[in-house]
């Protein structure tokens, strides 16, 4: 485990209080070599305090921080060796590109030459090879972006940390630049600590992700991890879309919905007497021809209807009234789109639910 | 468009000149307020006190004040037509200067009675003497016990009377001291010889802590102790002696001027301007001013009236008179401008 | 071609004129937001001093500017005038910028406190505050004693009636002046830029130095000019403070207008005056110009 974590962040027990608030309750965090991990949560979830104590921004009540197994709890942010990009960029307005990108080699005082020869480099890794006499304002917003990075990556770091990078870009360019971040981290096998809300970019860009909640990591895992077999409600709520319904287990292999509704109980369910959440994926639920069977299946009538381009979602009912679920189909040729009071019949397997211990 | 916003422009001009047409042929119709311009602070309150209050209760025409003095707004407002004041006060020398540029209507002796003025000042045409004050020398008791500075000579002689002195600002007065203290006599004054006064003042030019602006300032800075020797008006110093302030007043040698008053040409309450100024040159109420303030009037009989404990402290007791020199209003008119120029250049010298 | 049809000319001249109404027209919009104010400026400011300079002008050779740029008495009073100025404005700036830059980051109410304590001399008469520092800074004012009981001192420290008095007092009136623009940009300064130049490897000193000292330059400057030009006009601070040893123009031109009534030349020097006021605002302006090129 320890040859494992050389050369990573690690964060041991940080506690942080505001006041009567506590924004950080004791977290435990490792981020190895070259990965990419995203801290994920709501506003108010910690991930942003978090991420400044690793910066040096904040300094935690309790708790450590070490990078590469050197402690820097208490070192000041310009002695931590850290990149970080910006919400908001902050990009120095009255320097211009190349000068933005030079500022960090420049607080190193290295040599002018080696200086300009590394802006240059940086700059053409980012695709703005000839923007550096141009002002920051003069760009575009993935341009101010691109140059974020470019200054945060160009003296080596051995931490990045990115804060909401895309958060003011339009979504072509967000999805252009989620990928490119991701390749470029990649490439130079930077470790990365990565700040965001948007359940879906971090699914795209991490390697693992820590899925914050009440100040205190709720998940960690990889984002299939995360996606397939959320640990608790809070995590199936925020990730991807759900049918999450709460059961009671009646024996081991059966348990009743709420509403009343009996379903077997997948084969990996936690066990014990408690109340029991389950999870169904709205892609998993399929359509039932008259006299296909499945683990559970009812018919019913649709609801409402969500076309979303290349899937579309029903809300369907049961007729017995005792159910509702989401459905997520793709829309081939072969399939039609049906309207809202249509007759289905749908199901799924058991082995499609994930449970978990609802409280 | 543009001819009809003209057609208004011309109407409304036509009409403001028909309408002011019947406000000048009646300028002696009585207004319900007049504006009476002077130095303000204490001597405006012991105008109120005194002139305003007796006119108001005459005529049954309210005084409003404004002040200060200045010479170049009555320039302007006589230029422009546009005349806010009824009366102003007019300082030392500019008096000179505003009656040959014809700045003020004549004094109408029918109404004003100077009578009892001294003779030289009976037949005065355009500038009202008002009231005299005088320029005298003041020091600390406190720190010369066996007596101060009795002349310019010893003003001038920091061996004798050692510490920090403080002179006015201005060349007006300061050649004159200067000359007195190089031993001109008071009577061979003038012409100034300018020349000569520089030379003596250069003698006492570092010892001179502070060259002071405003009549305020110039008694405090004894009191403050910024110097232990110094000028000022008579009444300044007697106000604060009156408060029990260690400051001796010396009138020998002492500058005499007239406060003086006029009515700006073409004021539109002219007559109402020579009121006033004929309530100021009534006997009781000079007597009145004076002992308010220490500044007599000229009329000859103001001094029954005056407080006897005030007489002593006045420019214009027999005793202190005596030991005075009038300043040369005229002179100063004529070479004030060259001389203000060559102070200033003297002061820039270290 | 027929003689109506619009030449190509034409058309670029027609779009020319519509692309520069389009790139102006909030301009004029706001001209015209301001028109009162203009208007009330040209009356009552630009009129008068047009007609007074119009009166600096007369005689063919220009007998008034003769004497004011040659006469060694007017340009030295006018050099003292200005380097008196520029001190004022360097000491509130030093004064001034910490004030601000508190200002800026205290959190509410606080700003507004400070704010209020700021313009608090505001309401009182300049002379006022004049006599008061007078009262401060005499040879037996509050200072000096107090050092001297205090055995800091032994013979009273000259604060008074000479250029320590004279800049102290204006320093203390013009404050505020430099206090408000250096508060208006540092407030919209993001607080990202100083975190982010840290994170990047910056001392507390670089911060200031390359991030945040160049960022509320706009404000240094917009603030040193205020003071500067008010500075120039002062006239009974430094008559009272300076015990008449400190000379600066505006007493010389209030001279001729007042006691003189010598109109003509006391234009000459207000436009001497006024010229070299803009001669070193322009100056400024270009030095610091080079580093304001992105505001």
């Amino acid at each position: 485990m320890a040859t494992q974590d050389a050369g990573t962040l690690e964060v041991v027990g940080a506690t942080r209080r505001f006041g009567a608030v506590t924004a950080l309750a004791g977290v435990d965090l490792t981020v190895r070599r070259g990965e990419m991990l995203t801290l994920l949560g709501p506003s108010g979830s910690g991930k942003t305090t978090l991420l400044k104590i690793v910066a040096g921004f904040e300094t935690p009540d309790e708790g450590a921080v070490r990078v590469d197994g050197r402690d820097i709890t208490m070192a000041p942010p310009a002695k931590r060796d850290i990149g970080m990009v910006f919400q908001n960029y902050a990009l120095f307005p009255h320097m211009t590109v190349a000068e933005n990108v030079a500022f960090p080699l420049l607080m190193r005082r290295i040599p002018r030459a080696e200086r300009e020869r590394r802006v240059q480099e940086t700059l053409k890794l980012v695709d703005l090879p000839t923007h550096g006499g141009r002002l920051p304002r003069q760009l575009s917003g993935g341009q101010q972006q691109r140059v974020a990075l470019a200054r945060a990556v160009v003296f080596d770091p051995q931490l990045l940390l990115l804060d909401e990078p895309f958060g003011a870009l339009d979504r072509q360019l967000r999805e252009q630049m989620q990928l490119e971040v991701r390749r470029l981290q990649q490439r130079l096998e930077l470790t990365a600590l990565f700040v965001t809300h948007d359940q879906e970019e971090a699914l795209v860009m991490s390697d693992r992700i820590a899925v914050m909640g009440q100040g205190q990591i709720a998940q960690l895992g990889t984002p299939e991890e995360i996606y397939r077999a959320p640990s608790s409600r809070f995590v199936a709520g925020f990730i991807g879309e759900s049918n999450l319904y709460r059961a009671r287990p009646l024996d081991d292999a059966t348990a009743e919905l709420e509403g009343g509704m009996r379903v077997p109980l997948p084969h990996k369910w936690p066990g014990g007497t408690g109340d029991l959440g389950l999870m169904l994926r709205p892609e998993r639920v399929r359509s039932l021809g008259p006299d296909d069977a499945a683990d559970i299946a009812f018919d019913g009538l649709i609801e409402e209807v969500v076309y979303l381009g290349e899937t579309i979602k029903y809300r369907i009912r049961s007729d017995d009234g005792r159910l509702s679920v989401l459905a997520r189909w793709p829309l081939h040729e072969a399939n039609r789109i049906l309207s809202s009071g249509h007759r289905v019949r749908v199901g799924w397997r058991s082995a499609d639910m994930h449970s978990f211990p609802w409280s | 468009m543009l001819k009809r916003v003209l057609a208004v422009l011309c109407a409304a001009g036509a009409m403001s000149g028909l309408a002011s047409l019947p406000a000048q042929s009646q300028a002696s119709a009585k207004p319900s307020q007049i504006v009476v311009n002077d130095s303000g602070g204490a001597t405006q309150q012991a105008n109120r006190k005194t002139f305003y209050n007796a006119f108001e209760k005459q005529t049954g025409v309210k005084i409003v004040n404004t002040s200060p003095v200045d010479l170049g707004k009555l320039k302007a407002m006589v230029a422009s037509g546009n005349i806010e004041w009824a009366v102003t006060e007019i300082a030392g020398p500019d008096a000179v200067t505003a009656e040959r540029m014809g700045l003020l209507e004549p004094l109408d002796h029918s109404v004003i009675d100077l009578s009892k003025f001294p003779e030289h000042l009976r037949n005065r045409k355009f500038v009202f003497p008002k009231s005299v004050y005088s320029t005298v020398i003041g020091y600390r008791s406190d720190t010369f016990k066996n007596g101060g500075p009795k002349s310019w000579a010893d003003f001038f002689d920091v061996q004798k009377f050692p510490g920090p002195r403080t002179m006015q600002n201005s060349p007006i007065e300061q050649l004159e001291f200067a000359l007195l203290a190089d031993g001109v006599p008071m009577d061979k004054l003038y012409p100034l010889d300018v020349d000569r006064a520089f030379k003596k003042l250069d003698t006492i030019k570092k010892h001179v802590a502070v060259w002071w602006t405003t009549g305020a300032q110039s008694a405090q800075i004894l009191i403050d102790k910024e110097a232990v020797i110094g000028t000022a008006w008579n009444g300044r110093y007697h106000s604060l002696i009156k408060e029990g302030a260690p400051i001796q007043i010396e009138w020998n040698q002492g500058a005499i001027k007239e406060s003086a008053f006029g009515i700006p040409k073409g004021a539109k309450d002219a007559y109402w301007g020579q009121r006033v100024l004929a309530a100021m040159a009534d006997a009781k109420l000079q007597g009145e001013y004076a002992s308010i303030i220490g500044y007599p009037g000229v009329n000859l009989e103001a001094t029954q009236h005056t407080d006897p404990k005030m007489v002593p402290f006045l420019p214009t007791n027999p005793e202190n008179l005596s030991k005075q020199f009038w300043i040369d209003l005229n002179w100063w008119a004529d070479n004030g401008q060259q001389v203000q120029e060559r102070w200033a250049r003297w002061m820039l010298e270290r | 071609m027929s003689a109506s049809a619009t030449t190509p000319n034409e058309l670029r001249a027609g779009a020319l004129r519509r692309r520069w109404w389009r790139r102006h027209r909030d301009g004029f919009g706001s001209l015209a937001a301001a028109g009162p104010a203009l208007l009330f400026l040209l009356v009552l400011y630009l009129i008068p001093m047009a007609m007074l300079l119009a009166q600096s002008f007369e005689g063919a050779s220009l007998p008034h500017y003769q004497k004011a740029l040659t006469d060694d008495l007017y340009l030295r009073v006018l050099f003292d005038t200005l380097l008196i100025a520029a001190c004022v404005s360097l000491l509130c700036l030093v004064l001034a910028y910490p004030v601000a830059y508190a200002l800026s980051i205290l959190p509410s109410p606080w700003p507004a406190v400070g704010i209020a304590f700021i313009l608090l001399p505001f309401w009182t008469s300049v002379l006022v505050r004049t006599y008061g520092w007078m009262v401060l800074l005499g040879r037996n004012g509050l200072i000096n004693r107090m050092l001297s009981d205090l055995g800091v001192i032994e013979t009273p420290l000259p604060l008074l009636n000479n250029m320590t008095g004279v800049l102290i007092g204006m320093t203390h009136v013009l404050l505020p002046y430099m206090v408000f623009p250096l508060y208006a940009v540092m407030r919209r300064m993001d607080p990202n830029l100083a975190q982010a130049a840290r994170g990047l490897g910056a001392s507390g000193w670089d911060v200031f130095r390359r991030i945040y000292l160049p960022l509320t330059l706009p404000g240094v400057l917009a603030g040193m000019t205020l003071v500067f030009v008010l500075s120039i006009g002062f006239f009974i601070t430094p008559a009272l403070l300076g015990g008449g040893k400190v000379h600066m123009m505006a007493v010389l031109i209030e001279q001729q207008v007042r006691m003189f009534l010598n109109w003509g030349f006391a234009g000459a020097l207000s436009a001497v005056l006024l010229g070299a006021t803009l001669l070193v605002y322009i100056v400024l302006r270009r030095l610091l110009r080079g580093n304001m090129q992105w505001s």
